[in-house]
């Protein structure tokens, strides 16, 4: 068997390959409309590639993902610290923290629609606002396990406070900003999705809406097909590499 | 080079208010290399602290070149060797000792020469994690080092390693601080280790901590660990000479001729 033996990255194919013959299986079997088999589902998709607009809504759709994740990330990553450094900080906030955590997306997104409008603005600061308290979680609990010992060489030898930061204590966070990114990154998928579904006319998720009321399962399932692409190319393109980059000083 | 005076008149935990130094005074002249030596936990690590500005909360005053240290903190150059190699593991060798020096004295040539001094000619790009023990403390001893210091902290540097691994470390101190003769403060609980590389020995006793003994060395430098005679004759000497010392600061009795004289 020698796919086997190709290690990890043919075990990936494998497993995507056991699901799409599953499903071509299942759908010839049902043989109904509302589960379309994958042959149809990629030929609509090259349909909707060329001739239809997919990849401008699949763009939208990736601003608003970067750009909620990015400034949720900054967010995040500032108050965590403070919160993590700062007791008396951290017991104020703890409470906001909990509630923030834990109330329903759907409530922030309705409610930045309603107070700023059906615009850009309310759409990225609903997806914001739900992820920010997850960065400052995890944030904060790799700000609590900063090496003490390490900021004393940097103190003692009189670093200047940029290099400080940048090489003693930055670094030490990074294990804690993978795993925020990672989450964020998931989480923000489906917000944004939600988001656009209910108050914005481009996007993925504004289209999927509009399919739904058609009940054009075939086109929700390429959309979804894409959307997997997507999210398949950002992770072993962007996150994994970074990641291993980030901690290849490991053994 | 520089000259120093210490003074800590009081020094509490404010955590379990516990006196941990009481009326403590020495001088270290220019180019001194002095040991401190005293049992485990009676302040030594803490009186480095304070001599290294980590720890500002005590009453008293550290003065070098008889100016206060806290306002000529940025003209001079200290280095702090600690019990651990502190180096950052996300660093390679010689990023760690690149991060302790001015950008504009970080020449390849210079690290790569204090990298030859301890013998990591090959591992500058090595990452911390890939290396021994000792040899992390090579390059701890490479990064004190490197920013040419003119006063340099030791703190049990050379703690918890083989006999011949603690050896070779303690002959390349020996080597590189010939050349330029920074003042070296060391702390160690090993008299031995203190004869072979130090000029004088301060004795400290138990909490709270007060110097019970000072001896100067007459052995002749450069000295190499090679020497062991002459190490074990300075160590017979000193305990026919003083043989309650060794007592004097395991359980913390005073020898009271001592303080008495000292007072005279």
């Amino acid at each position: 068997m020698p796919t086997f033996k190709n290690g990890e990255l043919s075990i990936k194919f494998l497993s995507i390959a056991v699901f799409i013959l599953l499903w071509q299986l299942l759908a010839y079997f049902l043989n109904n409309d509302l589960l379309p088999g994958p042959l149809i589902v990629s030929s609509g998709f090259w349909d909707h590639l060329v001739e239809d607009d997919l990849l401008f809504h699949l763009s939208i759709t990736l601003m608003r993902v970067a750009a909620s994740f990015f400034l949720a990330l900054i967010i995040g990553t500032f108050v965590g610290v403070i919160m993590g450094n700062y007791p008396k900080i951290d017991s104020a906030l703890d409470s906001l923290l909990i509630i923030g955590l834990n109330i329903p997306a759907l409530v922030t997104i309705i409610l930045c629609y309603v107070w700023f409008g059906l615009n850009e603005f309310a759409a990225i600061c609903a997806v914001v606002v739900n992820k920010v308290p997850v960065v400052i979680v995890t944030i904060r609990e790799g700000a609590r396990a900063i090496d003490h010992k390490l900021m004393q060489v940097a103190y003692t030898f009189k670093l200047s406070r940029r290099t400080m930061f940048q090489k003693v204590y930055i670094p030490q966070l990074y294990p804690y900003l993978i795993a925020a990114s990672r989450s964020g990154l998931s989480l923000i998928w489906k917000i944004v999705l939600v988001v656009e579904l209910l108050g914005r006319s481009d996007g993925v998720g504004f289209k999927l809406g509009t399919f739904f009321q058609f009940f054009d399962i075939t086109s929700i399932l390429v959309y979804t097909l894409a959307f997997a692409l997507v999210v398949l190319v950002t992770e072993n393109c962007l996150v994994q590499p970074i990641e291993s980059r980030l901690s290849r000083w490991r053994l | 080079m520089i000259k120093l005076d210490v003074e800590v008149r009081n020094k509490t935990y404010s955590s379990n208010s516990q006196c941990i130094i009481k009326d403590l005074a020495f001088s270290v002249s220019a180019g001194e290399f002095v040991s401190l030596i005293g049992p485990s936990g009676v302040g030594k690590s803490t009186l480095l602290n304070i001599i290294g500005e980590l720890d500002n909360q005590f009453y008293g005053e550290v003065k070098v070149n008889n100016s206060v240290l806290a306002e000529n903190t940025n003209s001079i150059r200290r280095s702090y060797m600690f019990q651990e190699p502190r180096l950052m593991p996300w660093l390679t060798v010689k990023e760690n000792i690149k991060l302790v020096m001015k950008k504009d004295e970080a020449s390849d040539e210079f690290i790569q020469q204090l990298l030859c001094d301890v013998e990591l000619d090959d591992s500058g790009s090595a990452f911390p994690l890939g290396l021994s023990g000792g040899m992390q403390r090579r390059v701890a001893l490479a990064r004190a080092f490197s920013i040419r210091p003119q006063l340099l902290l030791m703190d049990e540097p050379f703690v918890s390693l083989d006999l011949p691994t603690g050896n070779r470390l303690r002959d390349y101190l020996m080597s590189i601080w010939q050349k330029t003769k920074p003042t070296v403060i060391f702390v160690t609980h090993d008299v031995r280790e203190a004869i072979l590389l130090s000029d004088r020995l301060i004795f400290l006793s138990n909490k709270p901590t007060k110097i019970i003994k000072e001896h100067n060395i007459k052995l002749s430098r450069p000295r190499s660990s090679a020497n062991q005679s002459d190490i074990d004759s300075e160590f017979n000497e000193l305990l026919i000479q003083h043989p309650d010392i060794l007592s004097g600061y395991v359980t913390g009795i005073q020898d009271n001729n001592e303080t008495k004289q000292k007072i005279a």
